[in-house]
């Protein structure tokens, strides 16, 4: 009972401070310099990255509000405080006209926005304007000097090509729009903004190029946007569960993700729609199909025999990074007379030398990688080659010769990991499917791994994201697009008809 | 109460692992707990079953280590009175099951298959890890000591065994003497199964696979000798490589037959079958430096043929009654009626039978001074 | 009744398709009542036959109202006759459920894996199945032709690797020992078209040429029987009147390279198909459920449904009697004609009265 009142409690104070919040967000500036000063020193509660410089200008109090790291000094300096500090009017101006005249006849910045309300003052403050406020005037004004550092354009690491650009994303979102527009020369090619998070406050950007985009997808899109509720938006990938189907509870994601601009470019131009993150180098693609995820761009870029070859290996890896510890498992377990004779001994000495059953040594050993690859991750880099001599050394060999573990089954699961690294965007559902696998096909055997299997079919093949099967266009199938499935033809064939995501059978 | 709900449905979720885990290992033994037979060899002696399997040796801790610690493959022997016992026997002497899934050979003495094989093929058979492709052969000496091999005392691999039998194989299946094809033979009562004789050599310490194995009904009747075999080879189905001699002018001439087809035809003259059997043979001539082509040779040869043909025809069919080459099948194909009308003296018929025989060969004489024109026939 | 278009009409074709070869991997000659396989091949040109006559009064019924199914039929046009036929449907298609499962099982016990949990796997099966079901019949179908697609390639594989061991010797004469054989084996693979009472729910999600996908799923079907009977026969003659399942037995001889036995991997792949069929007759079942007790309700009854199939399933492999009287190729053949046929004809009977 008292638990229960003290949630109440807690809900209702909570929902109190949510209205108080919203009301203060509202609120509109005063006519009182020093009262405004005060509100943004009570809002800030004083931070030490709030800068307050306090000018006359025309006679009049007036104070510049910005914020530490996120604006150009030099900028400033030079297009702000000289020319407004030296401003000069003969006429005898009010305090608005004054700000009007400094708008009109002496700032020389363009990204000028007038302010009215503490709402949009804070954000235009924390995204790097400098805020002119007057004493007796009702109105601000944001002057774009923004400025902050940020890493500069590099290859990402997490994609990295043969072929193509060697530009990725950054963290800085006005960057990465000019990254897409100096690809697109379309003015068909459209950038709206929203924000996300309701503490965070988060610039979100779709991009997308009308009349290729569907307008069906496009609403929804903005309907699923409009209900995140969010406190914070740190990376992009926490928008990822909110466009999904509701209900959705599969292992594959149906929104891609990208840190390359020509790959977001190319699935823009397919009437895909790009969302970009303020503060991620990643661009969220929607809607995103299965085959998406063996499709690079180095595909494009290679002579067609050698890209359908390299599609082709991918698919095998899938299924090898998904399958092979439990066939193996399964195999070794209920189905030895599947191993060719030779085989068959070298995999009987193994079992036979090592302590541990089969299913439970290969388990061990996944989770012993899945260990260093963590640690991998995490260290600095001359420590991950320390990383690497322990597994690979300590762990792999010392461990074989200990007949701790079976060297074949150290083998399907090195096989395995390197598979799966073949699509890395696919790893982390490949991670936890692969554990399932062993563990059906050490109790169910080969049974047990293709009804599982055939599980995950349905629930690949039943997947839908924005009306879009996830698996077009193989199921439902459409002969003509497996060119760019089955195949990678070549750009002769390809550019004869490009195929809009909106047109894939469903 | 919410919370309650989700830790009811995870308290579900786990006893249903719980029970997946518990129902799901049962009965399934590893690897490590099962012998992995590579031969198996049955011996009966008057009341009793004498089982050997040739197994992995996987108490050596690997192959490697194998050559010094001790053997990779073992002979396991047990005595039973009946086969299912002695396998259990050998189960227990061990401590490990049998896996059959990678058995290559089965040996079955010849003492033991005058007495009927079906009941032994069946056993194994029967069992679902056996492969149906298992080569069945029988030993002039006994199958334990096949595998053990007495005048040395190594241990003789199966797969060795296999290969010297795949002169059947060579033979583009001439002779198939795996399970699945005697199993076939056995079923059909006008048919006679054949399986190759293995010849122990006590001299050489080796096995030799020259010869096939008579069987009537499922007992062994009889051994075919060489010349038999070869012309067995001919008619049934397509024979490849098989080396034979004649003497022409007091030399002996060597030749392979590289290529041969038979085709047999069947016709009623009076209500009695005439076979029509005829052979085209491509032959390589040996040691044929000095000799020019003609038709001489040519004639010797195919007279050889025709005559091995008809050899294993008097001692298959006409000694000893047994339809190895499937002539029954060929009667029931042309004439159904005459087939079932006939269907319980079928054996009579067939011995008293016309085989028209007749082989055609064309020769290549192989040696250093023949002129291109004859080396191309 | 309002449908959407859900599936396409290949789709409903790999679904049928499917459907038929997961039932065909399970022929055997015992059930068949017959010893000679070869025969069959003039029973499957008959079945052929008597399979479009069943697909007829469906058909028709589909033209009429092509947003109905089955189950709609029978409510709208009877009334207590309407829930009687309601009832043998959703028997019928549990019916069809036990049956393949069962002897599923019981090939699976007796040939091919004894050591495996046979409760397990049944239980894993029909879970599997109704997870599938409940994602409804958009992600079946979408499976099915994925699933299709590696059992033909699968199927492909053992022609190919039996085409040369096939002996023309092992093909008797047809009819060699009468009529008996041929109309056994015709009644047994008639009895086996539970596909003809499957489309009579799904017709109605399909869009596109319904009549071209049941004809062409029909000949396929039977068509592919009788190119895997000549393969077999073939290919293994005499050896098949030792063997039970000779679909199975052309598996286990039908090696690759070093891979002597690849009967295991042959029969994992089947068991996906396995899982598409049970799934698509408790969708059947489902949709009848539905009309019969509405929405609410039939989701107790599927898992009555559920729990019945699973211990049929187990039990009857179990009890020799009911096995017998389960597998009788007559029961079989007249209830599957109850289903494919008379009861959608007699339905049209009353349409056709009621109009006029």
């Amino acid at each position: 009972m008292r638990d229960f009142l003290n949630k109440l409690m807690y809900k209702y104070k909570s929902a109190q401070s949510k209205i108080q919040d919203e009301k203060e967000k509202k609120q509109v500036l005063s006519n009182s310099l020093e009262k405004n000063l005060g509100y943004f020193k009570k809002s800030f509660d004083e931070s030490a990255d709030l800068t307050i410089k306090p000018v006359k200008i025309l006679n009049t109090n007036a104070a510049i509000v910005t914020m530490e790291g996120m604006i150009n000094k030099e900028t400033f300096a030079t297009s702000v405080m000289n020319p407004i500090v030296y401003a000069f009017s003969e006429e005898k101006l009010s305090s608005e006209e004054k700000l009007e005249y400094i708008k009109s006849n002496i700032l020389t910045i363009s990204e000028q926005i007038d302010v009215l309300t503490f709402e949009d003052a804070f954000k235009l403050v924390m995204s790097g304007f400098a805020l002119l406020l007057f004493d007796e005037c009702k109105k601000a004004l944001a002057i774009g000097v923004q400025g902050f550092n940020f890493r500069s354009i590099a290859e990402p690491e997490t994609e990295v090509m043969q072929k193509g650009s060697k530009e990725g994303f950054v963290e800085a979102i006005r960057i990465n729009l000019t990254l897409i527009r100096r690809r697109i020369k379309n003015p068909k090619l459209k950038f709206e903004f929203s924000s996300v998070g309701e503490s965070s406050k988060t610039d979100i950007c779709l991009c997308y190029i009308n009349g290729t985009v569907s307008k069906k997808i496009l609403a929804e899109l903005k309907r699923r946007l409009a209900k995140i509720d969010l406190k914070n938006v740190l990376a992009a990938e926490y928008l990822m569960p909110y466009l999904e189907e509701e209900g959705d509870l599969s292992f594959f994601s149906g929104v891609g993700y990208s840190e390359r601009p020509d790959t977001v470019c190319g699935k823009i131009s397919e009437g895909r729609i790009a969302i970009l993150v303020d503060g991620t180098p990643t661009a969220l693609i929607v809607p995103y199909l299965f085959v998406e995820y063996f499709q690079t761009i180095d595909d494009y870029a290679e002579r067609p025999y050698f890209a359908t070859l390299t599609r082709w290996l991918k698919y095998l890896s899938f299924l090898i990074s998904t399958l092979l510890p439990g066939l193996y498992v399964a195999l070794a377990v209920f189905n030895p007379e599947v191993f060719p004779d030779r085989l068959i001994s070298k995999i009987a000495y193994a079992i036979a030398g090592t302590p541990f059953p089969l299913m439970l040594e290969t388990l061990i050993i996944h989770f012993i990688y899945e260990i260093m690859r963590e640690a991998g991750l995490r260290l600095p880099r001359p420590l991950g080659h320390a990383v690497s001599i322990v597994g690979g050394l300590v762990i792999g060999e010392t461990a074989v010769n200990a007949g701790l573990i079976g060297a074949p089954t150290l083998m399907v699961v090195a096989l395995t990991a390197i598979s799966s690294y073949v699509i890395p965007n696919l790893y982390e559902p490949t991670a936890i499917l692969r554990l399932v696998f062993i563990l059906i096909g050490g109790i169910l055997g080969i049974w047990g791994v293709m009804l599982l299997f055939s599980v995950l079919i349905v629930n690949i093949c039943a997947k839908s994201n924005f009306g879009i099967p996830f698996v077009a266009p193989i199921a439902p199938f459409n002969f003509y697009s497996m060119r760019d499935v089955v195949m990678r033809a070549g750009w002769k064939t390809l550019s004869k008809k490009t195929e809009d995501v909106q047109n894939m059978p469903h | 109460m919410r919370e309650t709900t989700i830790t009811k449905k995870i308290v579900i979720l786990l006893e249903l692992l719980l029970v997946c885990f518990l129902c799901g290992c049962n009965q399934v033994a590893g690897l490590d707990e099962q012998l992995i037979v590579y031969g198996i060899g049955v011996d009966k002696t008057e009341d009793a079953y004498e089982l050997t399997v040739q197994v992995l040796n996987t108490q050596t801790t690997s192959e490697a280590n194998s050559q010094e610690d001790g053997k990779a493959i073992i002979n396991i022997s047990a005595t039973a009175p009946t086969l299912i016992e002695a396998v259990n026997k050998i189960e227990n002497q061990t401590g490990k099951k049998i896996l059959y899934s990678h058995a290559i050979v089965l040996i079955v003495g010849q003492e033991t298959a005058k007495s009927g094989i079906k009941e032994i093929i069946r056993f194994f058979s029967t069992n679902h890890k056996l492969r149906p492709t298992v080569e069945v052969l029988i030993s002039s000496i006994t199958a334990k000591d096949v595998f053990s091999n007495e005048g040395n005392g190594d241990i003789v691999n199966a797969e060795d065994i296999v290969s010297i039998s795949q002169i059947g194989k060579e033979n583009d299946d001439g002779i198939n003497s795996n399970i699945r094809y005697i199993l076939s033979d056995l079923e059909n009562p006008q048919k006679a199964a054949k399986v190759w004789l293995l010849e122990y050599n006590k001299d050489e310490g080796k096995v030799a696979c020259p010869k096939v194995a008579l069987f009537k009904s499922d007992k062994l009747t009889d051994v075919l000798n060489e010349e038999s075999t070869k012309g067995m080879l001919l008619i049934y189905k397509k024979a490849k490589n098989i080396v034979d001699s004649v003497n022409v002018n007091d030399a002996q001439l060597s030749y392979e037959l590289s290529k041969a087809k038979s085709k047999i035809d069947v016709s009623f003259d009076s209500k009695k079958p005439v076979f029509n059997i005829s052979l085209c043979a491509d032959l390589e001539l040996y040691n044929a430096d000095n000799l020019a082509a003609n038709s001489g040779i040519k004639l010797v040869i195919e007279k050889r043929l025709a005559e091995l043909m008809q050899k294993a025809i008097d001692w298959g069919i006409k000694k000893n009654g047994c339809d190895i080459f499937n002539f029954c099948r060929y009667i029931m194909n042309a004439n159904p009626s005459f087939f079932k009308e006939n269907l319980a003296n079928m054996e009579e018929i067939l011995k008293s039978a016309d085989y028209e025989i007749n082989a055609q060969a064309k020769i290549r004489y192989m040696g250093a001074n023949q002129k291109i024109s004859s080396l191309v026939y | 009744m309002e449908r959407k278009d859900m599936i396409t009409a290949p789709q409903q074709f790999s679904m049928l398709f499917l459907v038929n070869i997961i039932i065909g991997i399970t022929y055997n000659l015992p059930m068949a009542q017959s010893s000679n396989m070869w025969d069959h091949v003039i029973s499957a040109g008959i079945a052929l036959l008597i399979n479009v006559g069943y697909l007829l009064p469906v058909y028709k019924l589909y033209k009429i109202n092509p947003t109905m199914n089955i189950a709609d039929n029978c409510a709208v046009n009877f009334k207590k006759l309407g829930t009687l036929f309601l009832i043998i449907y959703g028997i019928y298609y549990l019916f069809a459920c036990c049956y393949t499962l069962s002897l599923f099982n019981i090939f699976v016990r007796d040939v091919v894996n004894p050591d495996i949990s046979l409760f397990m796997l049944t239980l894993c099966v029909i879970l599997a199945a109704s997870y599938a079901t409940c994602k409804g019949i958009e992600g079946i179908a979408r499976a099915c032709t994925i699933i299709l697609f590696i059992i033909c390639v699968s199927i492909a594989f053992i022609v190919f690797t039996l085409i040369p061991q096939i002996d023309v010797m092992n093909f008797p004469p047809l009819m060699f020992e009468g009529l008996r054989d041929t109309l056994n084996g015709t009644v047994y693979l008639a009895s086996l078209s539970f596909y003809i009472p499957l489309s009579a729910t799904i017709t109605p999600f399909v869009k596109g040429n319904i009549k071209k996908t049941l004809i062409a799923s029909t000949v396929s079907i039977y068509a592919l029987f009788i190119l895997v009977i000549a393969v077999v026969t073939g290919a293994l003659g005499d050896y098949l009147k030792t063997q039970n399942f000779p679909i199975y037995t052309a598996t286990s001889v039908a090696g690759i390279g070093v891979f002597k036995r690849m009967d295991a991997i042959y029969l994992g792949i089947f068991t996906s198909g396995l899982f598409i069929t049970v799934s698509l007759f408790l969708f059947a079942f489902f949709s009848v459920m539905k009309r019969l007790f509405g929405e609410g309700k039939s989701k107790i009854i599927i898992f009555l449904g559920d729990v019945l199939v699973l211990v049929l399933s187990l039990v009857l492999p179990v009890f020799k009697e009911v096995l017998y009287f389960f597998y009788d190729i007559k029961f079989v053949f007249i209830f599957t004609m109850a289903t494919a046929f008379v009861i959608p004809l007699v339905i049209l009977i009353k349409h056709k009265m009621q109009i006029k």
